[in-house]
């Protein structure tokens, strides 16, 4: 017995590896402290901290430069499944951290984020960072769901944090209730299938058949991605999203809309890869009806909608649609590699798009309206041509307009999604790519080709410097490349998931052999058999 | 005759769906956070009873984690509907309108 509980324990606890492995996870919580600490000695509480802000940028970009020194390591489990150190956890780690930064900057070089960008903004903003990283590096169920809340959490104080503006306290509301809510559903939904499973770990579900003949699985797995649909946005659980996208700060917006959908379409893809290794037909009509729903009320509300920010919300609504494709092809085939690149791809150019859009709106949004309605654009081509020339780039790709970003991974995900015979779904995105094209060339109309009116707005010069273009410049430069080249580098991802070495977790039975004699019960005896087996071949 | 952790199984379903009902139905803030405390304690207890049935401890050990996640979002709920009663007097969802497209 005691045997059994150190072989498990050297597998539990974290080696020197995992340190190493999961530098830009504890990089980012130790600079987010300092953040905070040095808010301790500020004179004026109100005042922006350019030192906190400091420590953090440093901290970031240790945290985007970790995972490329150590891209080479091969794929190990550390602290049981708790911490996969893979290639698809490095490559979320450097997109989140680079996000995180581009969020940071772009508040800083704005009059109204900088009035936002107090110590404590830019250490939760790095505690949400952080478990965005916990969670696209978990393979269990109880480490995601921690990552998933140190987020949330974050989040709902972000969406908040404009005390005196009663429209964010509203919006943070909303986004609480129904984000604990989801975060409770996905947790049921945990509780379903471990009793079926009787492991949390996702690599232990590979037997897992999805059939009404094991409704508790069946009912768990649907739980669970429901919540998660409900993270990202996807029609019927969109409801606050326009909301809280409307009433956040832009750049704000912008990290929710990205990030987070990033992160959560990694786990899906994880869970559906690793766990429900069986094809599932249930979840294939699961992701077949979110999916068609999403695409259709994303883009046919966008229309109606007067607030920029509104639109994008629905542009987004009908984005998280387009990944459910890559869901659906998924479900339907779990070694999907096309699968698995057109998510990857598509997720990580939605990001860099949406971060560029918010980014351009919260420059224009200083010194205007917080929130900004379509007419107030118009004559922008003239008054400020890089602003209306960078948001027409980002739209474009949006849109999936070849020369930009959002073609390529369109195309891919058709692609793999027509290639596991999703072919209606396939059909319907671009049915529907073509109604979002209106909302999305409704703005460029007003942009480019509508005369200055005089409710039209311009950049402000206290924010246009040439720091600023340079970082929007970036994004579009970003953008265009990503779009010129494709998204090949999707393919050169390693897709290997790391996985612990064979042993099973251990049992109450186990734990107290004076209740069940272990040398009776054929179980006990299978599971000691196994972690033997396990404690004598060398770890990894 | 149910065994008793199926019996707690199936008493966390009827608690997770008088939680639901709680967060959906109810018109006052304050209530609809105790709906999401009840969702979370359904599910604690279907995670304890599901550890009990299938002879494992992990469901135990998520238990605590779920405790010590509700306690963080109860302390941030709290947080903001006293911000909105200090903003509005008022913590009906209904007063909630600010935001419509």
């Amino acid at each position: 017995m005691e045997q059994l509980v150190q072989a498990r324990l050297q597998e539990i606890l974290p080696s020197a590896g995992f340190y190493l492995q999961a530098s830009p996870i504890l990089l980012l919580l130790v600079g987010a402290l300092a953040a905070l600490l040095l808010g301790v000695f500020r004179a004026d509480p109100e005042k922006p901290n350019f030192t906190s802000l400091g420590v953090a940028v440093v901290s970031l970009v240790a945290a985007a430069a970790m995972p490329l020194v150590l891209r080479g390591a091969a794929p190990a489990a550390h602290l049981g499944s708790g911490f996969l150190a893979d290639g698809l956890s490095r490559f979320s780690f450097v997109v989140i951290a680079l996000g995180t930064l581009f969020t940071l900057f772009s508040a800083a070089l704005t009059e109204k984020g900088r009035q936002l960008l107090r110590p404590e903004l830019v250490c939760l903003l790095m505690f949400s960072s952080a478990g965005l990283m916990v969670m696209t590096s978990s393979g269990e169920f109880l480490t995601f769901f921690t990552g998933l809340e140190i987020t949330s959490v974050s989040l709902y104080v972000l969406v908040g944090y404009q005390r005196q503006d009663v429209k964010a306290l509203e919006a943070a509301l909303k986004y609480f209730l129904l984000g604990a809510t989801a975060a409770a559903i996905i947790l049921m939904g945990m509780a379903l299938v471990y009793l079926h499973v009787g492991s949390l770990r996702w690599s232990d579900m590979g037997t897992l058949r999805l059939s009404p003949d094991a409704p508790f699985a069946l009912m768990g797995m649907f739980l669970v991605l429901c919540g998660l649909a409900f993270k990202l946005a996807i029609a019927p659980f969109h409801s606050w999203a326009p909301d809280v996208y409307q009433a956040s700060h832009s750049t704000l917006t912008g990290y929710m809309a990205t990030l987070v959908k990033f992160s959560v379409a990694l786990v899906v893809l994880r869970i559906l890869g690793a766990s429900v290794a069986q094809a599932s037909s249930n979840l294939v009509l699961l992701f077949w009806v979110l999916g068609a729903l999403s695409i259709a009320i994303g883009s046919t509300f966008g229309l109606v909608h007067n607030s920029v920010k509104r639109m994008l919300a629905y542009s987004s609504v009908a984005n998280a649609g387009y990944f459910c494709l890559a869901f659906a092809a998924l479900a339907a085939n779990p070694s999907s590699v096309s699968a698995r690149e057109a998510l990857t791809a598509y997720a990580a150019v939605y990001t860099v798009l949406n971060l560029g859009a918010f980014a351009v709106l919260a420059w224009l949004e200083d010194g205007n309206n917080e929130d900004l309605l379509k007419e107030e654009l118009s004559g922008l081509g003239s008054k400020s041509p890089f602003a209306a020339l960078a948001l027409t780039v980002f739209l474009f790709g949006l849109a999936g307009i070849p020369p930009a970003a959002g073609f390529f991974g369109k195309f891919m995900l058709i692609n793999a999604a027509v290639s596991e015979g999703l072919t209606g779904l396939a059909i319907l995105m671009v049915l529907f790519s073509v109604v979002s094209l209106f909302y999305y060339l409704s703005l460029m109309v007003e942009m480019w080709l509508k005369p200055a009116s005089r409710n039209s707005i311009a950049v402000t010069a206290s924010s246009d410097s040439g720091l600023h273009r340079l970082l929007i410049g970036t994004a579009v430069v970003v953008s265009l490349v990503i779009g010129v080249v494709g998204p090949r580098w999707a393919s050169m991802l390693d897709y290997t998931v790391a996985t612990e070495a064979p042993s099973v977790a251990i049992g109450v039975r186990s734990l107290h052999p004076t209740t069940a004699t272990a040398s009776s019960d054929p179980v006990d005896a299978v599971k000691k058999k196994a972690l033997d087996t396990a404690a004598k071949t060398p770890r990894p | 005759m149910l065994s008793m952790p199926e019996l707690g199984l199936y008493f966390s379903f009827l608690l997770f769906l008088v939680g639901l009902f709680t967060v959906m139905f109810r018109k006052n803030i304050l209530f609809m956070m105790l709906g999401v405390e009840i969702l979370l304690n359904a599910a604690n207890l279907a995670f304890v009873s599901a550890s009990k049935i299938t002879g494992t401890i992990d469901g135990q050990v998520v238990m605590f984690f779920v405790m010590a996640v509700a306690a963080c979002e109860a302390a941030i709920g709290l947080a903001m509907i006293i911000s909105l009663y200090r903003a509005k007097a008022s913590v009906e969802a209904d007063d909630l309108k600010l935001l419509r497209g």
